[in-house]
């Protein structure tokens, strides 16, 4: 694994770009490129070198070529789906390949160059997939929170959010649970607080995050 | 007299005759001497008995002569002489007698000379005349003799221009040079021309006339046998190919002579010819079309660089629009710019080789160079088919005498039949392993796969034209193979794995040069 010059400022919040290509000579003119608009880089030879990687916790994204040795770019990308790593990734194919490039698009590429590429065109898409992984951790780190303050909730609260969030009325949800209106309101006051909810609107929105009403609802 | 001599101890009838004649001769001139004495009184004894010697000497030679003579002389006694009517002479008479004797015996070796001058002469005649009749014998002889060697001459010089081959002969020690009328014709020599080493070696094509020069040496050092090629210059400025084959022929008289055929091969030389360009022109159509399989990933392999140089120039802008310019970032951009330059006219000189359309120049080649630049070339196709390429390449392989480019065909050609094979494989590892080895006088090349394998009623007909196991196949890179590996005197086959998959090799001679 290369790993390009680090920049002056070890600030977390510095986006990170991460080039596979098999080809020393293009990971290197990327990393100059990269690293003249201050940008930090790190370069890899193969896939399976990427993946040997620690995961970041940085804004990052991935300048991948499609025609890898071993595994080719597209089953990379699908490797990194399945594993659950989710990076933007920007592919770059020494030939326009239509069909390829479809498919990349499909599978959530942010885009698609071809072989020489305008450096303009490789610094918006690179700027681009940083905004979008920026956009992507921060939902992340919400719904991480809201994970874990759903996590506290205790069962009976639970049932509580979950049919008070489907816009029933603290008498119906009593009804429905077997559960006195009171009794009712002192869970849903307890569930709002732990969730850290200003209103119930905001409660709502929360259950809708969470997934609560779907019948494929993630549940922690 | 010949007759008598011959036939040593029984008289002959001829000489009984010859006697008798003469005693006849010697009577009939006394009897004839008896009457003229008679009747006209003159006493011509002497004339008449020496008439009758000489006619004795004439018809019978020196024997009856002689016994005419003596017959004569005593007749001549009795009869002639005092006291006549017997043989005693008187005293002076003996004279007479004897003159008689001397004058008779004189005239019989006068006779007897003659005759046998005579006899001579007829002898002479009788023995030019059976030369003369000889000489008539063994002219006709000789004239049916020419007549037929003519006439084989002519089948010959027919059988020569037939067959276009002439025949020559070169006596060394005296430089006396022959050749066969063929020969004039096929050498286009005017038939006034003398033969000979000079006039043979103008015409000689000049780049050919240091094996001439080579074989001409070899006849003065005394070398039995001889055997080569050369080509020659005709006066009208067309070439021709000769074959020339000769041998050392020894004569009884002590001397030897090179005696051999020229043969115009022209023909099959030019067959020859117009076949090796075909077989390159196919050869090349087929290094074309597998370009043109390869386009992928020579697209890739060549625009590799290109895109490594536009972007370095691009981050090299950038460095330099900072701020504070960079100079060090720019430095090793621009240096990058140039290595990928480099790199990538070599690809495009590797891929120019390949779709040139003149073949190579025969040339010491090191097999594994040719191994390792095919592979490199194929570096793409092998990832794209994700396959595990593995060289497993002898150290200190001696050279091959052949074309780079065709080699390198060949080798491409086994290497893309290899993976092709195995692309229907899924449940095991695409493997190719191509080796290099030396086995005795040759070095061998395999290239194996892990493949599908080929059913064995088809491996005889692999290398066929057009045979193809393959839906999109032409059937031509095996048998064009083929053709490239026994034009450099090496042989190409193939067998079925004893795992799965299929290996195919082929063996070319080590470079004599190198091997002694």
């Amino acid at each position: 694994v290369r790993r390009g010059p680090q920049p002056p400022q070890p600030a977390k919040s510095l986006p990170v770009v991460f080039v596979v290509d098999d080809d020393p000579s293009v990971r290197e003119a990327l990393s100059s490129l990269f690293r003249s608009v201050d940008l930090e880089v790190e370069l890899f030879g193969s896939a399976a070198a990427f993946l040997q990687r620690k995961p970041s916790d940085r804004a990052s994204c991935l300048v991948l070529d499609i025609r890898l040795p071993g595994v080719s770019g597209l089953d990379f990308q699908a490797q990194l789906q399945k594993a659950n790593i989710r990076i933007p990734i920007i592919f770059m194919t020494g030939h326009g390949d239509i069909p390829m490039s479809v498919r990349a698009m499909k599978a959530g590429a942010v885009d698609f160059l071809a072989k020489p590429f305008r450096d303009q065109d490789m610094l918006d898409a690179v700027a681009a997939a940083i905004q979008r992984d920026r956009q992507a951790r921060e939902t992340e780190d919400s719904m991480a929170t809201l994970r874990t303050a759903y996590g506290l909730l205790t069962a009976r609260e639970r049932e509580v959010m979950a049919l008070v969030t489907t816009g029933l009325m603290n008498k119906q949800v009593a009804g429905q649970l077997g559960l006195s209106e009171i009794t009712v309101k002192i869970h849903r006051g307890h569930a709002m607080k732990k969730m850290n909810a200003r209103s119930l609107a905001d409660l709502v929105r929360m259950a809708e995050s969470l997934g609560l009403h779907q019948p494929k609802a993630h549940q922690p | 007299m010949m007759s008598t001599s011959r036939s040593s101890w029984r008289p002959s009838l001829a000489a009984i005759l010859a006697y008798a004649v003469a005693i006849l001769s010697v009577m009939t001139a006394l009897v004839t001497g008896l009457l003229l004495d008679q009747f006209l009184q003159t006493m011509p004894y002497v004339s008449l008995f020496l008439c009758s010697i000489m006619f004795a000497a004439w018809f019978g030679g020196l024997g009856p002569s002689l016994l005419a003579t003596v017959t004569a002389t005593l007749l001549f006694t009795y009869y002639f002489v005092d006291p006549g009517g017997s043989f005693e002479v008187a005293a002076k008479d003996v004279p007479r007698v004897v003159l008689f004797a001397t004058t008779a015996l004189f005239v019989v070796s006068l006779s007897a000379a003659q005759r046998r001058n005579a006899d001579s002469l007829r002898f002479a005649r009788d023995e030019l005349q059976a030369t003369v009749q000889e000489l008539a014998r063994v002219n006709k002889a000789l004239e049916a003799e020419n007549a037929r060697r003519r006439r084989v001459e002519a089948y010959l010089d027919e059988a020569q221009e037939l067959s276009r081959t002439g025949s020559f002969s070169w006596k060394v020690s005296s430089g006396d040079v022959f050749w066969s009328k063929e020969g004039y014709r096929m050498l286009e020599l005017d038939r006034t021309a003398k033969p000979s080493v000079d006039l043979f070696l103008q015409g000689v094509h000049p780049d050919d006339r240091h094996v001439v020069q080579h074989e001409i040496e070899r006849g003065q050092r005394g070398e039995q046998d001889y055997d080569y090629e050369q080509r020659w210059q005709t006066s009208s400025g067309m070439t021709k190919h000769l074959h020339v084959r000769a041998h050392r022929v020894h004569f009884d008289s002590g001397e030897d002579e090179i005696v051999g055929a020229l043969i115009d091969v022209s023909e099959a030389r030019q067959a020859q010819e117009a076949l090796h360009a075909a077989q390159t022109a196919l050869a090349h159509a087929a290094r074309v079309a597998t370009l043109g399989e390869m386009s992928a990933s020579i697209a890739h392999e060549v625009n590799q660089p290109l895109a490594g140089i536009v972007t370095n120039g691009e981050a090299g802008l950038r460095w330099l629009d900072r701020k504070e310019p960079d100079l060090g970032e720019v430095r090793s951009a621009m240096e990058r710019m140039i290595r990928d330059g480099k790199r990538a006219s070599q690809v495009v000189e590797r891929l120019r080789a390949l779709a040139r359309k003149a073949p190579a120049p025969t040339m010491a080649l090191d097999l594994n160079e040719v191994i390792t630049e095919g592979a490199a070339l194929l570096q793409r196709e092998i990832q794209n088919h994700r396959i595990a390429l593995q060289l497993d390449l002898a150290r200190d392989l001696p050279p091959v005498l052949a074309g780079r480019v065709e080699l390198q065909q060949v080798v491409i050609n086994l290497m893309m039949n290899g993976m092709q094979a195995m692309e229907p494989v899924t449940g095991r590892p695409r493997r190719l392993i191509v080796r290099s080895s030396r086995h005795n006088d040759e070095v061998l090349v395999s290239v194996q796969d892990s493949g599908v394998g080929i059913d064995p009623d088809n491996i005889g007909r692999l290398f066929n034209a057009f045979f193809t196991t393959r839906a999109n196949g032409m059937g031509m890179g095996l048998s064009i193979g083929r053709s490239i590996v026994e034009s450099y005197g090496g042989r190409i086959w193939a067998s079925n794995n004893d795992g799965p998959g299929t290996t195919f090799q082929f063996a070319l001679p080590v470079r004599a040069q190198a091997a002694s």
